[in-house]
C-alpha cells in the first residue's frame, strides 16, 4: 500500500484553478497546426517532431502562448512505448524534448500530455491492466522528470484504461492529474461510459480535474458537461473540437466552427461549470485568443457537485440520493456458500456459472451484484479479480466486491472499471486500517458492519456507536460520508428475537444522525424457521419502512419481488405505479403447479410408432422432451420418473437412447445444429436432476476414465464451435477439460500430462491461427506421443488436418462424439 | 468526372435489423425444419441482439493509383497498396475506392459474451443473429455509398474485404485506419487481425465514373 500522496503545486494560478477559484486556459489543437505547417507526413508518430524539428514545434506552441494560453500541453499524445517501438526514441527522450520546447515557447505552465495506448485492454482486448499501467507509469515519470507541472490524461474512451493512466500518474509522480474522456453523439464513449460515470469514477480516485474533450464541438459538449457536473468532486475541464469533423473535397478532415462561433458556444460550457478550458481537433490560436477574451468576461458558475451514494460499472450506475426515494437491490447469489455447483465451477476456473447467476439476478431486478468467491484453497485475490473482470465483460450491473481479505479487495478494486462497493469493513481497528485505504485509493464506496472486537452488540445504541466510529475513521482516511453505507447486521428471529426491533432502530439512527445509506442482509432473520420467504418478505417491508436503502437478497425469490414492487409504490419510487401495473395487471395469485404427465406434451409431439417402448409414461415423456429439446420438460419428467426408477437406469434406458436418436436424425439431415444443441440442453437438465438425486454424477455408461482435453488454439478467440463440442461430449458422458480459447501449446501439453488424457480436441477458426494448431500438434507429438488429436474449425479440411499432423478431422461437433466413442 | 469526396459518409447510424433467414443459414438450419419453441428462442436472441446493437458506419474515398501491369493498385496518398489479382479485377475501370467500416458496437460484444456464458445454444443463436445483422449493416453502408455515388456521377462496385480471394487479411489494420473505423467507430484490431467488436466489417467499394462508355451509350440513345 502506497503512502498517502502529497501533491506538488507551485504555480499560484494552477493552485487556484484546482481549488475552483480561478479558470485555466489550455492550448488548442496541435494536429491541425502540424498539418497546416506541412509537418504531418514526416513521421508516422508526430511526437517524434520534438526530436527532429524542435524549432517548428516551438513556433506552433509559441502561437498559443501569444494567444493567451496559460498552459501548453506537450506534443506527446502518442509518446508511449508501444507507439514509439522501432522509432529509436525512448519515452524519456520524447518527453524531455517536448517539455523543453513548451518552456522555450514561453508557456506559463507545461502539462505533460498522455493519450491512450492504442491497444484494447482485457477482457475485450489483449493488453493486461498491469501492462497498461506500466506503460503509463513510464510516461508519467518521464513527464515529471522533464519538468512538467501537471499531467493531462486525455481522449480516453475506455474507463478502465483511463483509470490505469490516472493511477499510474498518481502513484508515480507528485503532479496534479487532469483527466478527460471522449464521447460520441449518443452521450457515451465507444465502450459505453457516460459522462456521469466517468466523472464519478475518476474524481473519486483522485483526478484534480475531470472532463470532456475531442469528438464533438462545444455546442454538443455543453449538454454532456451538465450531465457530468453533479458527479465531479473536482473542477471540470473541457476541450472541444471546432465542431464535428467533415471530410472536404481533397479528402482532408476539416472542422467548420470558427473562433467566434466557438467562443459563443463556450459560454454555455463555462455556465455549466468548466474551470479548465481549451480546444482539441481543429481549434487554432485564433480560437484560444477568443476564449481568453471570453474568460475575462464570463461569470463564474456555482459548483454543481451533488453528494450521493454511487456504485457504478463502466456503463451503469446505481445512485442513492438523500433527497429522493430509491431502493437499490443487491443480489446475493454469486456466493459459493451452500452452492455446490458454483463452488465446483470456481474451483475449476469456470466463471460461466457466475455469469449465469448475474444474468438471472439482473433480469429479476437486481441493481447491484454482490460477488463473493470465498472457497477454501482458492487464490482469492486472483479469482475475485478474474470473476469481476468476467462479469464486467458480460453484464453491465455494478458490483459489490465481497471478501474478508483486504488483498482480494485491493486486487479486484484496482482492475475494476467504475466505482465498486466494498463489502466490507468492520469496527475492528485491524479491519479499519486495512480496508479503508483500499476504498480511498480506488474511489470505492464502502459498506461498514456494526461489529467490532467485542462482537455484535445487542442494542441499537451500541450498534450505532460502532457505525459512528466507522464513519469517523473513513472520513479520516479521506472517504467522505456520502460514500459510506452501514449494515446493522440482521440476527435470526429464532435465536435473537429481542434484537429485531433494535436492528431497525439502529438503522434509523444511522440514517438520521450519520447521513449514511443503509444495508441489511434480509434473509438472516428467518434462519432456523420454516417457510423462510414468508418471514423474509415481512421483515423486508418493515426494514424498508425504517429507511433501508439497499437490501441484500435473492432477487429471484417471488415474495421479495412482491414486497419490493409494493413498497416502491408506497415510497413513490414507482411513479404512477407503472412497474407494479406491468408486473401484476391481469395476473392472479399463482396456482399450484400442474402435475407432469402426458398432458405436458402436445399431440403433435406424441411418440411416433418407431419410438422405443417404455414401461412408464414418464419415461416416454422424458424421451420426447430430449428429442424436442425442452429443458424444463426434461427436468420435470426426470423428477417424476425418479419415483419409479434408479438414476442409472433412467440415464441408460431413456436418456442414452434419446441422445442416440438425436444423433441419428442429425446424421440423416432431418435435425440441424440448433436442434442437436437444444436436445443436449434438455438432456443436461435431466442429468442434473439425476445427479442431484443420486448425490453423484449420473453419467451415461460410456463415461471415460480420463477427460478429453479441448481448446481453441493460441491467438484465436473464437470459442463457439469448441463450446458446442464440449456440450455434446459431456452429454454423451465424456469428461471434458476445457482449456478455453487462445491457449498456448504448452498449456495443452500440461493439461494432457496432468489428466492423462488420451484424446485432445483443437479448434481454430482463422487461417492466421492454423499455424498455432500445427505447433500445438508438433509439441504433443514430441512430448506426449500416445495422445490422439482431433481438429476442427471453419478453415480446416480433411487434407489440411492431415497435413498439419492431426489424427482426426471432425467436420462438426457430432463428428467429435463419434471419434471419442471410437477411441475411448 | 464526379466528386468522389461526396461519396464519403459517416460516422453515422445505419438502419438495419436481424435477418432471421440469413441467421438460420449461418446456423446451418433450414427454416422449415425449425420447431416452434426453437424458433421462439431464435426470435428472443434476435430481439436481444437488436437491443444491444448500435450499428454505425463510416466510409472514406481515395483516388486509385494504377501502377501498370504487374503492380498492385494503390490508394493514392496513403502509401497503401491492394495486392492480388482478385482486387485488381474487382476494381477494373474504377478511378476511386471507398474504404468502409461498420460495427454493431461494444454492447453487442458484451451481449454475445453473455449469451455464450449462458449456454452454447444461446451463444450460437446470438452469434448467428449478430452476424446477420452485421451483414445487414454492411449492406446499409453499401446502399448509402450507392445513393451518394449516383448523385456524384459514379457507379459503385459491390464490397470486397481483406481476406477475400488473394487480398491478404494483413490489410485489416490499414482498412480500419483508412476508413476511420478505428477513431470514429472505436473498432480495434489486434495482432491476430481479429477486430473488436467482433461483429465489425471493413471493405473496399470501387467507384467507376458514370461518364464512361456505358453511360455515354445511354445518353446517345
Amino acid at each position: 500500500m502506497a503512502a498517502p500522496r502529497t501533491m506538488t503545486v507551485e504555480s499560484p494560478l494552477l493552485h487556484d484553478a484546482l481549488e475552483g477559484r480561478a479558470r485555466l486556459l489550455v492550448d488548442g489543437g496541435m494536429g491541425t497546426l502540424i498539418q497546416e505547417a506541412g509537418l504531418a507526413a514526416i513521421h508516422e508518430v508526430p511526437d517524434l517532431l520534438n526530436l527532429t524539428h524542435p524549432q517548428a514545434v516551438r513556433q506552433l506552441q509559441r502561437r498559443y502562448v501569444e494567444a493567451g494560453a496559460d498552459c501548453i500541453t506537450t506534443n506527446t499524445f502518442n509518446a508511449n512505448r508501444l507507439k514509439l517501438e522501432g522509432s529509436g526514441a525512448t519515452v524519456a527522450e520524447v518527453y524531455a524534448a517536448a517539455a523543453a520546447i513548451a518552456r522555450e515557447a514561453g508557456a506559463p505552465l507545461v502539462a505533460g500530455d498522455i493519450g491512450p495506448t492504442g491497444a484494447l485492454l482485457q477482457p475485450l482486448g489483449p493488453l493486461g491492466f498491469d501492462e497498461a499501467y506500466d506503460i503509463f507509469a513510464e510516461q508519467a515519470r518521464a513527464a515529471e522528470a522533464a519538468g512538467c507541472q501537471l499531467i493531462v490524461v486525455e481522449t480516453f474512451s475506455d474507463l478502465l484504461e483511463a483509470k490505469a493512466a490516472l493511477l499510474a500518474c498518481l502513484e508515480n509522480t507528485a503532479l496534479p492529474v487532469l483527466c478527460t474522456m471522449t464521447f460520441g453523439e449518443d452521450g457515451r464513449t465507444f465502450m459505453g461510459t457516460t459522462p456521469a460515470i466517468a466523472a464519478a469514477t475518476l474524481s473519486a480516485i483522485g483526478a484534480s480535474a475531470v472532463g470532456l474533450n475531442c469528438s464533438l464541438g462545444p455546442a454538443e459538449l455543453a449538454e454532456l458537461l451538465r450531465q457530468m457536473a453533479p458527479y465531479a468532486r473536482c473542477p471540470l475541464m473541457v476541450q472541444p473540437n471546432a465542431g464535428l469533423p467533415r471530410v472536404n473535397e481533397r479528402g482532408e478532415t476539416v472542422f467548420d466552427v470558427g473562433p467566434d462561433e466557438f467562443s459563443a458556444a463556450m459560454e454555455g460550457i463555462l455556465a455549466a461549470g468548466a474551470a479548465v478550458v481549451g480546444g482539441c481537433c481543429g481549434t487554432t490560436p485564433a480560437h484560444i485568443a477568443r476564449l481568453r477574451q471570453l474568460l475575462a468576461e464570463a461569470p463564474f458558475a456555482a459548483p454543481a457537485y451533488r453528494p450521493s451514494f454511487l456504485v457504478t460499472s463502466a456503463q451503469a450506475m446505481a445512485e442513492l440520493r438523500p433527497d429522493s426515494p430509491n431502493i437499490a437491490v443487491i443480489g446475493e447469489r454469486i456466493n459459493p456458500t451452500g452452492k455446490k455447483r458454483l463452488k465446483a465451477a470456481l474451483l475449476a476456473g469456470d466463471f460461466d456459472v457466475a455469469v449465469a447467476e448475474a444474468v438471472a439476478q439482473v433480469g429479476a431486478g437486481a441493481d447491484i451484484l454482490d460477488v463473493n468467491v470465498g472457497v477454501p484453497g482458492l487464490d482469492e485475490p486472483a479469482v475475485l479479480r478474474a470473476v469481476a473482470q468476467r462479469l464486467q465483460a458480460t453484464v453491465t450491473a455494478p458490483l459489490q466486491l465481497d471478501s474478508s481479505s483486504p488483498e482480494a479487495l485491493e486486487a479486484a478494486c484496482r482492475t475494476y472499471a467504475g466505482r465498486p462497493l466494498i463489502n466490507s469493513v468492520t469496527g475492528k481497528a485491524e479491519s479499519l486500517a486495512a480496508v479503508l485505504p483500499v476504498a480511498a485509493r480506488y474511489g470505492a464506496t464502502v459498506l461498514g458492519l456494526t461489529l467490532d472486537e467485542g462482537g455484535i452488540p445487542p442494542t441499537a445504541q451500541e450498534r450505532f456507536a460502532i457505525a459512528r466510529r466507522i464513519v469517523e475513521a473513513a472520513e479520516a482516511a479521506g472517504i467522505p460520508q456520502e460514500d459510506i453505507a452501514i449494515d446493522c447486521l440482521v440476527m435470526a428471529a429464532a435465536t435473537n428475537q429481542d434484537e429485531i426491533p433494535q436492528i431497525l432502530e439502529a438503522l434509523r439512527l444511522c440514517k438520521q444522525q450519520l447521513g449514511v445509506r443503509t444495508v441489511l442482509g434480509v434473509s438472516n432473520v428467518s434462519f432456523g424457521l420454516p417457510r423462510r420467504p414468508v418471514l423474509n418478505a415481512a421483515f423486508l417491508t418493515a426494514a424498508l419502512a425504517s429507511g433501508l436503502d439497499m437490501p441484500i437478497l435473492n432477487p429471484l425469490e417471488p415474495r421479495y419481488q412482491d414486497a419490493l414492487r409494493a413498497f416502491k409504490v408506497i415510497n413513490g419510487q414507482d411513479g404512477k405505479c407503472l412497474a407494479y401495473l406491468e408486473a401484476y395487471a391481469g395476473t392472479e395469485e399463482a396456482a399450484p403447479v400442474a402435475a407432469v404427465g402426458s398432458a405436458a406434451i402436445s399431440g403433435a409431439e406424441r411418440l411416433t410408432d418407431d419410438s422405443p417402448r417404455f414401461s412408464a409414461e414418464e419415461a416416454a415423456v422424458l424421451y420426447q422432451a430430449v428429442l424436442t429439446g425442452r429443458p424444463d420438460g426434461a427436468a420435470a419428467a426426470a423428477t417424476a420418473l425418479l419415483a419409479q426408477q434408479e438414476p442409472v437406469a433412467i440415464a441408460g434406458d431413456v436418456l442414452s437412447p434419446a441422445l442416440d436418436e438425436v444423433g441419428r436424425r442429425y446424421d440423416a439431415g432431418t435435425y440441424f445444429l440448433p436442434q442437436l444443441m437444444a436436445a443436449a440442453e434438455a438432456a443436461k437438465a435431466a442429468f442434473d436432476v439425476l445427479s442431484a438425486a443420486s448425490g453423484q454424477h449420473a453419467d451415461v455408461p460410456a463415461a471415460a476414465s480420463a477427460p478429453i482435453v479441448i481448446a481453441t488454439v493460441e491467438g484465436d478467440i473464437h470459442d463457439i464451435g469448441k463450446n458446442i463440442v464440449r456440450m455434446l461430449l459431456e452429454n454423451y458422458g465424456f469428461a471434458v477439460r476445457d482449456l478455453g480459447r487462445d491457449v498456448a501449446p504448452q498449456a495443452v501439453l500440461d493439461a494432457v500430462r496432468e489428466t492423462g488424457a488420451r484424446l485432445v480436441g483443437l479448434s481454430a477458426l482463422m487461417t492466421t491461427t492454423v499455424g498455432a494448431m500445427e505447433r500445438t500438434i508438433a509439441l504433443l507429438r514430441r512430448e506426449a506421443p500416445g495422445v490422439s488429436v482431433m481438429v476442427g474449425g471453419a478453415v480446416l479440411t480433411a487434407d489440411y488436418a492431415a497435413q498439419i499432423g492431426a489424427d482426426f478431422y471432425v467436420e462438426d461437433a457430432a463428428a467429435s462424439v463419434k471419434v471419442a466413442k471410437q477411441l475411448l | 468526372m464526379g466528386d468522389a469526396a461526396a461519396v464519403q459518409f459517416g460516422p453515422q447510424p445505419l438502419p438495419c435489423a436481424v435477418d432471421l433467414p440469413r441467421a438460420l443459414r449461418y446456423l446451418g438450419q433450414r427454416r422449415e425444419g425449425l420447431p416452434e419453441h426453437l424458433g421462439q428462442r431464435l426470435q428472443e436472441a434476435a430481439d436481444q441482439c437488436a437491443s444491444a446493437a448500435r450499428p454505425r458506419g463510416v466510409g472514406r474515398a481515395y483516388p486509385l493509383l494504377w501502377g501498370g501491369p504487374g503492380r498492385p493498385v494503390e490508394l493514392a496518398g496513403t502509401g497503401v497498396a491492394l495486392p492480388g489479382a482478385d482486387i485488381a479485377r474487382f476494381l477494373e475501370g474504377c478511378t476511386h475506392a471507398v474504404v468502409l467500416a461498420v460495427t454493431l458496437g461494444m454492447e453487442s460484444e458484451r451481449q454475445l459474451a453473455r449469451a455464450q456464458a449462458l449456454s452454447p445454444l444461446e451463444g450460437l443463436l446470438a452469434d448467428g443473429c449478430a452476424s446477420s445483422m452485421a451483414e445487414e449493416a454492411a449492406r446499409a453502408a453499401s446502399a448509402e455509398i450507392e445513393r451518394r455515388a449516383r448523385v456524384a456521377g459514379f457507379r459503385p462496385t459491390k464490397r470486397f474485404s481483406a481476406g477475400y480471394g488473394d487480398l491478404p487479411l494483413q490489410l485489416q489494420p490499414d482498412m480500419l485506419r483508412l476508413s476511420g473505423g478505428d477513431k470514429l467507430l472505436g473498432i480495434h484490431v489486434g495482432p491476430s487481425l481479429l477486430m473488436t467488436p467482433m461483429k465489425s466489417v471493413t471493405a473496399v467499394v470501387g467507384l467507376a465514373p458514370l461518364a464512361g462508355p456505358k453511360a455515354r451509350d445511354t445518353e446517345r440513345r
